[in-house]
Parts: structure tokens; sequence; C-alpha cells
């Protein structure tokens, strides 16, 4: 990637690097000023190399996390970086007819692409090599036919024919075959070359005969020879003639489509020059109808912005992994503080000054971190290339190929981030270590309790704070500040109760619950104060934030709880001991007992969200007539050779019977510009699309929003069949008080409303055509359902009202196909493609397309659940970090045990149960807050037209599977831990010191 | 457990230095455990003059280490006031009697607690080091240190490599190194064999007799009690008996 959080990527690697010398830099001089300390802490590191290997693992886990993110996001982008410039080689501008947007055509096919005199070409050549950033300037057509190679008869509909000069190209990309390089002008007449991938899908070979389609008549080729070419305007199959034999085979004699324009430097470099030859040429083009784009910047930008957005989308669901990878550093450090207490209170008596403990520690940890981020930005790689390695399965359907990548600067970048974030959470647990009682620590007795002189301040400066946060939340209708605040205000309240002398469990208990309940009520239980906004930072916060209040509540009365357990299991007489010491320890070490809890009631909790809410939507939306919007089956047509009549094309389809198609509909794609009239911004390219009344009658897509005076998503659309100018969008364009898409937005944006509210005044856009600077005025009376297909994306108006502004450009391309009761639709679409061949259609059946789109939606759930996963392995790590330093603590007092009779099963299980106290109480209290949540966010979203059909559908299976994989982590976590405890010889642990 | 030390002449007599390094006017010190609430020093008035070797005895639980913990600095006081060389503690910050006891205490705990990573003459020249002494002059002072307490052989050896007796000795030498305006004992010979116990003992003597050194050592052991100058007896956070003998063998030794 080459931007992140819209900063460069080399620009943020350098800082955060810079960020992490400084850092370093200090703990270096501090080092260097006492030595005395860095052997200290550096000499425990050998002590125990099997403890220092998992202080290692669990340091590294936010790394790990950071790394994978950054590395998937380096992956997309270099696959679409990849795509951009093998279709568009050392091309970096395009000169085109004005208006034409080649970018847009992914929505559909847009209707076909103008065509423009050589002699327009020629002016643009000269005044292009004038230029001393332009090294090269040809003209082109790249235009969609359809292929049949005459011997293996074999079909392609989709192929892009790339015309040139053979002259004029030789300074582009070299065209090569069979190790040597071969050019246009190598073509005799009636010859073409292919491309791999069109020599692959024909069979094609040299010698072959192919038949292009590209209008009525085919016509025959010979191959001359598979080629490689980076530069067709396309990834994909290529056939390529010479512009001569292109302009005959379309039906175009003395036309171009493009130039092409290569700036001084490679394929990457010269776009770099973008700017400065799109300011030397517009003056040259625009006179001629024409302008000129910086297409491979563009096309790079775009990857860069989508490999961010999935990078983005990874670190977002990973925050709760990262969270309880925080909370495990701090553990980690506190039980070595814990282990060490009696050496830092001696330390301390003999003038060691608390800054000096912070620095030993800070020494130490740094070794660890240091390791660890290593090791964990080379595992983040791994992770990423096992989550690149499923994604890439689940889009061979769309015939997407992923280029797997990981960029220098994103190594960096993870290895830094992961080194000072490890690096604060250490500096931050040294600090509350070295405040110990000296004269305890040096008894290696427990803490007292501290005497808070200040707490009275504290208490009150979080209640002033708390206030601000509540305004703020109010006063922008922002969820985040009111909520922080709501859980400020009760935690303060809590330390106020305690000053004036309510017991802590009371205060605790109390303010946790308030936490809990406060996050768990709807989203609309204070809509009162305000129509809040939320997104996915509110939901982060108030995941840790009823963790903790849980969290409380459960150490708070951990006695009461342990005592139930104890009573539940009273029957089993031989458990009795076993029970009881497994009780007893977590309830003296109340706070890694709390930290550890919080750990894995967050990772389920987390789990559990995702796995409902995803299954419950993947559910609604995979009702096909939801997606299909009441058609069976949708094709494609070359903007070249469009189908014309839709229902007479299909009526002379052999073997489609006369009743199997209900209703047959079109719709034009047509790249436009658009804007919101009278909102102060500017024009965008958007693609408008053409409805006729067909699919307009027919249709029974729903609606996010209505716009007032229209009852009914029928209405609407009836209206725009009716009216003039009314026109419909898709959600993606349209304002949200609730920012949860994960996708790159448009540029194009409409406001003045929410699309939560359901409705909104009509809102007036105008629609440009730039090649003829025409405007067309359209009113959006409606925003079309989160559920559609992305084929539906657009602005939709009547094919009248287009037709009506643009003339005939807009051709339709796209087809509609509402078949009758028991037809068959991929059957039909099977036939409509070969009868169709001519004119390149390519046609699916809806619930194929459909099925295609859930098993991706599916598979990418999987993987970011196996993400979220991740922090399983962070409460593994806790598990196996307190059950060693158990082990050690206990070793004594295991040896008394064996003494009086306890037999080794016993003491294993003792440790096994202390662990399943925390593994169950955490899938309980996880589940139970994950599926508050779920069901708040269901409720919520069902309350949206989008999602009227919405419901809460729990996937216990999925969920059994998470709490026997969460159970069965804790238990083999203490097990190695619980053995080796067994086996502790009683008189060597009596002895033990 | 018998120390083999000659007994002190004892006798119901004022310090015999004006002088106190140490003195503790009226402490309070009070524990609340949450549960319950233990007065662990109820007004404890009490001095320590320079030289002098102190030991404070009585029954478990009686105040006697939180009275030297108090008195050290290493724990904070409810009420009354403690001066150290004059100065009361509660006018310094955490900082400057951190910065006092690396310069001018030593301490002596039963359990040894050197740091198991350094080795023996690394743990002595720690508090050195702490105040920022040059490392040169900090390790030749920790081998001269260990020398004076018979253990320069062991300098380069882990507390791990040592006896009981030897990691005592190397925590003495620790306690002296910085030439301590005081030394705080809590018991010093309660995890030893009597042979290591009356050896320390009497090396605690001798740096006290022949250096001049100042002792404050809460102790079960009666030996121990013995060969100081003075003892005295807590019971329940009071001071109930102090007991002095008629000249400080430190004084005895320098009039000679």
């Amino acid at each position: 990637m080459n931007e992140l959080f819209g900063i460069p990527t080399g620009a943020l690697a350098l800082a955060v690097a810079a960020a992490m010398a400084a850092g370093l830099g200090v703990v270096g001089v501090l080092a260097l000023r006492n030595p005395i300390f860095v052997k200290l802490g550096l000499r425990n590191i050998p002590r125990r190399r099997g403890r220092s290997a998992l202080i290692v693992a669990g340091l590294m886990l936010g790394t790990v996390i950071i790394s994978a993110a950054l590395a998937t996001g380096d992956t997309m982008s270099k696959t679409i970086r990849s795509a951009v410039v093998t279709s568009l080689g050392e091309t970096d501008e395009l000169v085109s007819v004005r208006g034409v947007d080649v970018e847009s055509v992914a929505i559909g096919e847009a209707t076909r692409v103008a065509y423009f005199d050589e002699a327009a070409y020629r002016k643009v050549r000269e005044a292009g090599l004038r230029s001393p950033n332009v090294d090269a300037v040809a003209p082109a057509i790249i235009e969609t036919v359809a292929v049949q190679d005459v011997t293996t008869r074999q079909n392609e509909p989709r192929v892009t024919l790339f015309a040139s000069d053979p002259a004029a190209l030789r300074a582009f990309s070299p065209m090569r075959s069979g190790g040597g390089e071969v050019s246009l002008a190598d073509l005799r007449p009636g010859e073409l070359f292919l491309n791999e991938d069109a020599a692959e899908e024909l069979g094609a070979r040299p010698g072959h005969r192919v038949r292009v389609l590209a209008g009525a008549k085919p016509v025959s080729f010979r191959v001359r020879a598979v080629v490689e070419f980076r530069g067709a305007g396309t990834s994909e199959a290529a056939v390529f003639t010479d512009l001569v034999a292109a302009q005959r085979l379309l039906g175009v004699p003395g036309k171009v489509e493009h130039v092409l324009v290569s700036n001084r430097g490679d394929e990457l470099s010269g776009a770099k020059l973008s700017d400065a030859v799109v300011e030397e040429l517009r003056p040259v083009v625009a006179p001629l109808g024409l302008e000129i784009k910086p297409e491979k910047q563009q096309g790079l930008e775009i990857a860069d912005v989508e490999g961010a957005s999935i990078m983005s989308m990874f670190t977002t669901f990973g925050s709760f992994s990262i969270a309880a990878g925080i909370l495990l550093i701090f553990l980690i450090f506190v039980m070595l503080a814990a282990e060490r207490r009696s050496e830092l209170g001696i330390a301390r008596a003999i003038g060691t000054r608390r800054g000096h403990l912070v620095q030993l520690f800070l020494f130490e940890g740094v070794a660890y971190d240091l390791a660890a981020a290593i090791v964990g930005a080379a595992l983040g790689v791994a992770v990423a290339y096992g989550m690149v390695f499923a994604i890439a399965g689940a889009l061979t359907a769309f015939g997407v190929e992923i280029l797997f990548a990981v960029t220098l600067q994103s190594v960096v970048l993870a290895y830094a981030i992961g080194v000072l974030l490890t690096l604060g959470v250490v500096g931050i647990s040294a600090w509350r270590v070295s405040r110990l009682n000296i004269a305890t620590a040096v008894r290696d007795l427990p803490e007292p309790p501290r005497r808070r002189r200040r707490g009275w301040i504290v208490a009150a400066l979080g209640l002033a704070v708390s206030v601000l946060l509540v305004a703020s939340g109010v006063s922008s209708a922002e969820w985040l500040p009111f909520g922080l605040g709501v859980s400020l205000a009760l935690v303060s309240l809590a330390s106020l109760a305690r000053r004036l002398g309510v017991p802590d469990r009371l205060a605790f208990t109390a303010a946790g619950l308030a936490i809990v309940v406060f996050w768990l009520l709807p989203a609309d239980a204070f809509a009162f104060l305000a129509d809040f906004a939320s997104g996915f930072s509110v939901f982060l916060a108030g995941g840790l934030l009823l963790v903790v209040g849980a969290t409380w509540v459960i150490i708070y009365n951990a006695p009461l709880l342990l005592k139930a357990l104890a009573w539940a299991l009273s029957p089993a007489k031989s458990l009795a001991p076993v029970l009881r010491l497994a009780i007893a320890y977590p309830l003296r070490s109340l706070f890694r007992t709390g930290v550890t809890l919080a750990m894995f009631t967050l990772v389920v909790f987390t789990l559990v969200v995702g796995v409902t809410t995803a299954g419950s939507f993947n559910k609604a939306w995979a009702d096909v007539e939801l997606f299909g919007g009441g058609f069976d089956v949708r094709a494609t047509a070359a903007p070249a050779s469009p189908l014309g009549d839709v229902e007479a094309a299909v009526g002379r389809v052999p073997g489609i019977a006369a009743g199997d198609v209900r209703v047959a509909a079109s719709q034009a794609v047509v790249p436009l510009e658009a804007k919101q009239a009278g909102a102060g911004r500017g024009f965008e390219s958007y693609p408008v699309t053409g409805l006729d009344d067909a699919f307009l009658e027919r249709t029974s897509y729903g609606f996010a929003a209505i716009a007032d005076g229209y009852g009914s998503a029928p209405e609407v659309w009836r209206a725009v069949r009716e009216g003039d100018g009314l026109a419909v969008v898709d959600p993606n364009v349209a304002p949200r008080r609730d920012n949860w898409a994960m996708n790159v937005p448009p540029d194009f944006q409409l406001s003045g409303f929410y699309l939560e509210d359901g409705r909104f005044e009509p809102v007036p856009i105008v629609v440009r055509d730039r090649r003829t600077g025409r405007d067309l005025r359209l009113t959006v009376i409606g925003v079309l359902a989160d559920t559609i297909p992305a084929e539906m994306w657009g602005i939709s108006t009547s094919q009248r009202t287009l037709e009506r502004a643009l003339g005939p450009q807009v051709a339709p391309t796209v087809y509609w196909l509402d078949l009758a009761d028991g037809a068959d639709a991929a059957a039909l679409a099977t036939k409509l493609e070969s009868t169709f061949l001519a004119n390149g259609l390519e046609a699916q059946a809806m619930q194929e397309t459909l099925d295609d789109y859930v098993a991706y939606s599916r598979t990418f759930m999987l993987i970011i659940e196996a993400f979220m996963g991740l922090g399983l392995l962070v409460g593994v790590t806790a598990l196996g970090v307190i059950a060693a330093r158990s082990v050690v603590e206990r070793r004594q007092q295991i040896g008394v045990l064996r003494a009086l009779g306890f037999r080794r099963r016993m003491i294993q299980a003792a440790f096994l149960l202390e662990s399943s106290f925390i593994a169950l109480t955490a899938i309980v209290v996880g589940t139970a807050l994950g599926l508050g949540i779920a069901y708040n966010v269901i409720a919520d979203s069902a309350e949206q037209p989008s999602w009227s059909h919405l419901t809460l559908a729990v996937p216990w299976l999925s969920l059994a599977v998470i709490f026997l994989v969460v159970y069965a982590v804790a238990l083999v976590a203490t097990l190695a831990p619980a053995v080796r405890a067994s086996r502790v010889y009683p008189a060597e642990a009596l002895r033990y010191q | 457990m018998a120390v083999h030390v000659e007994s002190p002449v004892v006798a119901r007599v004022a310090p015999v230095t004006a002088e106190p390094i140490v003195e503790a006017r009226e402490v309070v010190k009070t524990y609340d455990t949450g549960q319950v609430e233990v007065h662990a020093l109820r007004g404890v008035s009490f001095s320590v003059a320079r030289g002098d070797m102190v030991a404070i005895m009585g029954p478990s639980g009686c105040g006697k280490t939180t009275l030297l913990n108090c008195l050290s600095g290493l724990d904070a006081i409810d009420a009354g006031e403690i001066l150290i060389e004059g100065v009361p503690l509660s006018a310094m910050s955490d900082r400057e009697r951190t910065d006092y006891r690396a310069r001018r205490m030593g301490f002596v705990f039963q359990f040894y607690n050197l740091m198991p990573v350094l080795t023996a003459v690394e743990n002595v020249e720690l508090p050195l080091l702490v105040a920022r002494v040059r490392s040169g002059e900090a390790r030749r002072r920790a081998l001269a240190a260990l020398e004076m307490v018979g253990l320069a052989d062991w300098a380069g050896h882990l507390p791990d490599e040592l006896s009981g007796g030897q990691r005592q000795r190397a925590t003495i030498a620790r306690a002296l190194v910085n030439d301590p305006a005081i030394v705080w004992a809590d018991e010093p010979t309660g995890d030893l064999d009597s042979e290591n116990a009356g050896e320390i003992v009497e090396l605690m003597r001798r740096l006290n007799v022949e250096r001049g050194l100042t002792f404050l050592i809460v102790t079960h052991d009666i030996g121990v009690g013995r060969a100081t100058d003075r003892i005295v007896r807590m019971v329940d956070g009071r001071i109930v008996e102090d007991n002095r003998m008629e000249v400080p063998r430190v004084l005895a030794r320098h009039a000679v």
C-alpha cells in the first residue's frame, strides 16, 4: 500500500520507525547511565528459558495482528495495482472523447465509447512528443468482441480487441512471443495475435483460425502467434491487430477510440509525471472535443485506497485481539514483578529509586519486545499468506487472481508499531510495579491497601470530565463521547461512594452492573436526548467497557460465585479438597484472575457478536427475490454489439418457449458526472443507468429510504416510469448517521438527510454529459436497499428520460429476464450466451450470481472470524503464563499437599479446575454479552426499511464449536504446567525457597 | 538457638550519647486490612544514639519489624514524628528518603534478599552504583567490603552458589559498603544455623566496635540481644522495657 490512514506508508513507516528509534534511544541512554540495571534486567531472561519464550509469544500477538492486516492490505493493493499495470503497460494517460469514463464500466457494460478522427490523434501526438515529459504517443482502439476458435469450437464472448499503429506502439511496452520481440507490423492481412489468457480460454494455438464477432458479420482471422503484451486495456483475454484491420472490422475507417500517452520513465514512475502532462496537453485536446485522463495514476490511487480499506477492515476486527494482547503484556509484566517482589523491595530499601525500577523492567521488556516484534511481524506475514490463500480460493468464481505481496514499509511499520505498543504497556506496568510498599515487598507479604490521598480529587475530576463528555456527545449527536462520559461518571460515582464508606464490593458491583446495563440498552434508548451516530469505534469501546463492567461484577462477587460452585459440586465428595484449592487460589489473586477473565471474555464476546450478526445478515441477504429484484437472469452484451429489442431477440432463441420468459427488460449504463444541486460540491464521475418500462414495471427491488410524497417501493418505481426526470440511487451515495460500512464510498455523495431516517425530501441532482456539455436535471426520490446487488449501483432513471437528454448513445447493453415458474434459469442463460455469441453476451442466473456472492461472503466472514480468533492465542498464552507462575509460586504448598496425601491427579485437577473456572465464566459471560449486543444490532438494523425482514439467527452450532475450542484451549494451556506441578517431589518442594 | 558471644553487662540506664541518629516521637502505625484494623505501633517514643548497637525484641506481632520499617523510612507512619540525623522524615520526599537510604543506611534481612542474577560483588556494589559512585571505585569498595566480611574469595559467585552464612555476609557487606550512618537488621540470624548465626553476630559486633557502625537489630534470638548494647522489648505495639549496658562497647573501645 502506498497510503495508510491517508498518510503515505513510506512517510508513516519512517515516522513510526523514528518514534521507535527515539523511544529505544531514550532507553539506550538510560542503559548507558545505569548499566547495573541493564545487567539486572537482562540476566533474568535466560534464568527460565521456557517462561521467557512464553513471554515473547505473549508480547508478539499484537504485532502479528497488525502485520497480518498490513500484509493483506499490501496484497490487495498489489493485486489491483498489478491489474492496472498489466492493463495499461507504459500508457499513463488516455485521451478520449470528452465525457468517456472508462473506469466506471465495472458496474455494467457501458454504452459504446465514441470514436474520433485520426487527424485529431495526429495533433495530439505532435503536441505530446514536444513535451519533455512524454516519450511516446500512439492511437488505439480497445473494444470488446466475441471470439470463436474454429478448430477447438470454443467460444469466448468477452475478449478485448486491441489495435494500434505498429510504428507508434513500438515505444510502448514490448510485445513478445517465444522469447523474441514481435510487432503488429509483422501481421499479414487476415492475421492476429492472441495473448495467453485468450489462447487458454479458446484452446487456440498459432495457425488456428478464429472468428471475431464484432457486429452482425463474423470475420475470420488466422492466429499468428501467442504474445505477451502489457497495455492492451485489460489484464484478461485479448486479441491484437493493427489499426487499419480493426477499423475495417468495426466499420470505423479513419477513426480511433483513444490516444495512448506514455510518460518518461517506466511503467510505475511515469505516472508521477501525469499531473504535468495533463496540464500540458489539456489545452491541445480540449478544442478537439477530447479530454485527457491520468488513467494509471487514478488506477494506482484506487488500488491503494482499496488496499487500505481491506487493511482497516482487518485492523478493526482485530482490535479486540489487540486489546486482549495489551492486557496480556500488562499481565505478564505484573506477574514478573510479583515473582521478583522481594528483590524489588530490597532494591528500593537500599536506595534504588522508583524510576530505577521502571528502568529495570524497561530494559528487560525491551529485550523481549525487540525479539517478539521480529517474530510477530514475520508470523503476521505468514498469517496473511494463509488468509490470502483462502480469499484467493473464494474469489476464483469472480475470475480474480490474488497476488500475495508484502512491502518492506509494512513490515517496518508493523515491527515499529509492535515495539512501541509493547514499550508503552511495559512502561505503564513498570510504573505500577514501582509503587510497591517496600516493607511488605521485602518480606514478600501481600501489598497493603493503598491510601489514595488524592482519591477525592480524582473522582471529582472524573465526574467533571464525564459531564463534559456527555455534553459534547449530546450536542454533536455522537454516541462515543456520550457513552464514554456516562461510563466514566459511573466509575467516578463508585469511587466517590467508596470515599463515603460504601464497601468496595457494593460500589464496584453497582458500577459494573450499571455499565453493563447501559451498554446493553437498545440503540434508541437515549433518542430523546439526540439522534446519536455510531460506528465501529462505538462497538469497540462498548465491547471493552461491557467486558470491564462484567469482570468487575464477577471479581468483586467471586467469593459468592465460587461458594455457589462449591455447593453445586458438593455431592462429589472426592472433588471437595481439589475444589477448595481451585477456588482459594483465584480468590487470592483477584487482579490476575480478573485480567485473564477479561481477556477470555473479550475474545468470546467478539466471536459471538461476529458470528451471530454476520450469520443473521447473510441469512437475510441470501434471498434471490431481494437480490434479483424479481428477475431470474441477467445478461450483458458487448457495447459494440447490443441486442437491440431484447424481447424480440429472446423470442428468436431456439429452445426457449414463448411462455418461458415473462418479462424481458433492458438497462443502459452511461458513465457520466453528477452532483447534488445547490449542495456546493462539484461534479464527480458516477454511472447513470436507464431502465426501460418493462424493468420499472416488474422490479421488486426495495428501498432504504423513500422521498416524501411517495408511500411505497412500487409507488416510487411507478413514478420513475411515468414521470420525467425522476431517479433512484444506490445506498452507497446516501449519508448515514452510523458508519458501519467498510467499502470505499464513491466520490459522488448526497447530503441533507440520513438514510436511517427512511424518509427524505426529494433531492435535486444534476447529471452532466461532458462530451456534449449538456446537463440533465433529475430528482432523487428513492435510495435503494442495502440488499441490492452491485449490478444495481448508480443513478437509475427511466430509459426515456435518459434518451431524451443524451440521445442515442444510451443503447441498453444489460438485460434482465423474469422467467415463468419452473423455467430453468441456468439452462436459459447458457442458451442465450450461445445464441448471442456475436454480441459478446454473457448471462447468468441470479441464483448462481447470488450463490457466488454468498460463498465469497461466507469465506470472507470465516477469515474475519479466524482473524478475530487470533485473540484466543492471547488467552492461551495468558493461562499458560499464569499456570506456569502458579507452579513456581505454589511449589512449597504443593509439596505440603503431596505430603498430606494429595495424589498427583488431584494436583492436576486443581490446576485444570482453576482454568475451567476462568474459561467457563468467560464463555457464559462473553456469550451473554455478545448475544445482547448482537440482538441490539439486529433489532436496530431491522428498523431500517432495507433490513425489515432481518431477524436474529443464533448459529448455535458455530457457537458450540467456538465454546469447545475456547474450553479446550484453556485446558491445553494449563495441562503442561499442571502435569509439571503434579510431578513435584514433596521433599524437594518443601525445601524450595 | 545458642549464640556463642560474650554476654554484655546489662543495667537500666539512660543512653550515654547525647546525639540521637534516629528519634521516634509518639509514632502510631495502624494496618487496615479491610476486615480489621491492626494497631502495630501505639505511640512509640524511642531513639538510637550514634554508635549504638540496639536489639529490639518481643513476641511475634508485637510491632518490632513495623518499628524498624517506620524508623528506616521504608513504611509510612500514621501519627507522630521520626527524625533521622535531626531531619524529620515527613519533610523528605520519597526521592529524598530513597537517596538518603542509598547514601546513609544499610539493610540486612532474614532471607538475605540478594539479587539472584548478580554475583556477590555485583550485589555489594549495587547501592554504590545507585548512589552514582564511579564503577571502578564501586568495585574497589565492594571488594573491600567483601574482604571485611571474609568473603573476598567468593566475590564472583552467584547467591545460589553461596551457603546461608555466606549469603548473609554478602548482605552485611552490601549494608556497610556505602559507609552508612546506621544499619538496620531484621532477623539477621533467623534463617541460619547456630554456627553461622554466631559468626554473623560476631561480625556485626566487630563492625560496631571497630568502625563505630550503628546497628538496630530486630531479633527473636536472645543470643543476638545479648551481643548488643541495649535491648528494647516490645509488646502489643508498645515499648515495655529498655535495658542498656553500662558502657557501650564501642565507646569503651574508642575511649581506650
